[in-house]
């Protein structure tokens, strides 16, 4: 094909590629969010705990910026195939980014009630459920960018170990909870940040499952990863 | 979607330049083994559609260089429909006339391989019986200048048809949803309707003398959306009567309307599946370009 014949569809072409920046855009966000929630966490630095919160509204702003680029291409360019499979994996995976925010958001607000009990976050899997999530977030951006199905089946892989280290850490926080009960609001903190994480990694999950959609047009969802992988 | 028939590969043409093959002994084996008809009901004993059209190694020429067609190998499911696609010259339109043998309107033209509907080879029957079970509507709507009841009637006039002619009229015009429209106007000139009502009556005219098969070549291309709208709810309703064969340059249509697409590029068969799956995941990498836009 001759790039003339490109030619027809430089426009959507054109909306797509600003679509992809977009997406970029937030994923490089929402990763500072999370990084800066933890370091704020771990830290005690209240100030910068609330400084994550306040710039969850950019967080929102983008979404909503993605999403009615969405629904102008969809309207104004029809698209089909493996450019639509882009356009429902975007207003998918733009939601799974907005909820990260969220995460993001409430972790940094946990900071303050935290502040005081530095060694109590020290002792849990927290920070690590935090390095391995961050770690998928970024791996499905890079699936997402270089188009890598094998990389986001990496990133789905890793969302078993924060799965695992989440219900160790339930078990260790609601024991702790039993034998200090002056404790219990800071655990109960600890407990909800675990979760958080927990659900970080899920939605960065979700993220390279679609991204395995866009690239192999398999739905992968819902399947254990060695069933997704014999579908391929 | 192969043909399993064993007669030789028929052959007809229409400007004396006939192919070495014996048409005669052709037609002969062709009535005998009536093959697609075999093939139609293995189909229904699997569950799927019937087979209406029965496309085995089709090739046409213009003149002695134009390659039109080559080698096209399909079934056209009964009560589908059935949208064929591709950039233009890709030979969609010159499929579709092979249907009714309308390219032998066109001369110096040769056809090789067969075409069977409802299992009878059409290049072996008569080509007014043939086209009397087939009806056409085409890129523009060409109404008679007659009233709009003596549009419906003519042909099925034409066939000897003696019954009730009032209710035939309403019942075609009724199918072509045209019948609210016109009902008290029917003794009017056909000329004084619209582009979209005029394409739906000549589907009325088309379905008055009771063919099963509708062909449209491009049938909303002089039509504004909401008469294409109309036009397409229509498709939609004749659809669990006819089988209806549409040659579309839109995309979408093709999307709304079909169950099943084929894709053509060259005069080539490149894809043929059902309409979703064309449309959502393509197998081949030169449809997936065409459905997008990316050529064509």
């Amino acid at each position: 094909m001759s790039s003339s014949a490109n030619e027809p569809r430089s426009q959507l072409d054109g909306e797509l590629h600003t679509l992809r920046r977009h997406l970029v855009s937030m994923a490089t966000l929402v990763d500072e969010q999370l990084a800066h929630a933890m370091n704020a966490l771990i830290q005690g630095d209240v100030e910068a705990g609330e400084a994550v919160a306040a710039r969850d509204s950019e967080v929102d702003a983008l979404e909503l910026t993605i999403d009615r680029h969405c629904e102008r291409i969809l309207a104004l360019h029809t698209p089909v195939a493996a450019d639509l499979r882009m356009l429902i994996m975007a207003v998918k995976i733009n939601t799974d980014f907005e909820r990260i925010g969220d995460h993001c958001r409430n972790l940094a607000r946990y900071t303050a009630p935290l502040a005081d009990f530095p060694d109590m976050l020290a002792a849990t899997t927290v920070p690590r459920m935090a390095d391995i999530a961050r770690d998928m977030l970024r791996g499905a951006e890079e699936a997402f960018i270089n188009r890598d199905r094998v990389k986001a089946r990496t990133v789905i892989a890793r969302d078993q170990q924060v799965n695992r280290l989440h219900a160790e850490n339930l078990s260790a926080l609601i024991a702790q909870m039993q034998q200090t009960p002056e404790a219990t609001e800071a655990l109960s903190y600890l407990i909800t940040a675990s979760k958080a994480i927990e659900r970080i990694s899920d939605h960065a999950k979700n993220i390279a499952q679609g991204v395995v959609f866009l690239v192999e047009g398999n739905d992968i969802r819902h399947q254990r990863l060695s069933d997704a992988d014999r579908s391929s | 979607m192969a043909s399993a028939d064993s007669s030789n590969v028929g052959s007809s043409t229409q400007a004396n330049t006939a192919p070495s093959t014996n048409s005669t002994a052709d037609a002969q084996q062709a009535d005998a083994t009536p093959t697609a008809a075999g093939r139609a009901g293995d189909a229904a004993s699997e569950g799927e559609a019937e087979t209406k059209i029965a496309v085995s190694n089709l090739n046409f020429w213009y003149g002695d260089d134009t390659h039109a067609l080559q080698d096209i190998t399909m079934d056209v499911k009964a009560n589908r429909v059935t949208a064929l696609i591709g950039p233009s010259g890709c030979g969609k339109s010159t499929l579709i006339r092979c249907f009714n043998r309308m390219n032998e309107l066109i001369p110096n033209t040769t056809l090789e391989g067969r075409v069977h509907v409802n299992g009878q080879n059409i290049y072996q029957a008569d080509p007014v019986a043939v086209r009397r079970h087939i009806g056409m509507v085409f890129q523009k709507p060409n109404p008679f200048p007659k009233t709009i009841y003596k549009n419906v009637i003519w042909g099925a006039r034409i066939n000897g048809y003696t019954g009730d002619e009032d209710a035939l009229v309403e019942r075609c015009l009724r199918q072509a949803a045209l019948w609210d429209e016109v009902k008290d106007s029917l003794h009017g000139s056909a000329y004084n309707l619209s582009g979209g009502q005029q394409q739906r009556l000549c589907i009325a005219r088309a379905l008055a003398v009771e063919p099963d098969i509708l062909l449209m070549d491009e049938p909303t291309s002089a039509l504004d959306p909401v008469a294409t709208g109309k036009f397409e709810d229509t498709i939609s309703e004749l659809r669990s009567e006819y089988t209806i064969v549409v040659v579309t340059h839109s995309m979408q249509q093709a999307s709304r309307v079909s169950d099943e697409t084929v894709f053509l590029y060259m005069g080539r068969l490149i894809e043929m599946g059902a309409t979703e799956q064309v449309f959502t995941r393509p197998q081949k990498e030169r449809t997936e370009a065409y459905v997008t836009g990316r050529f064509g």
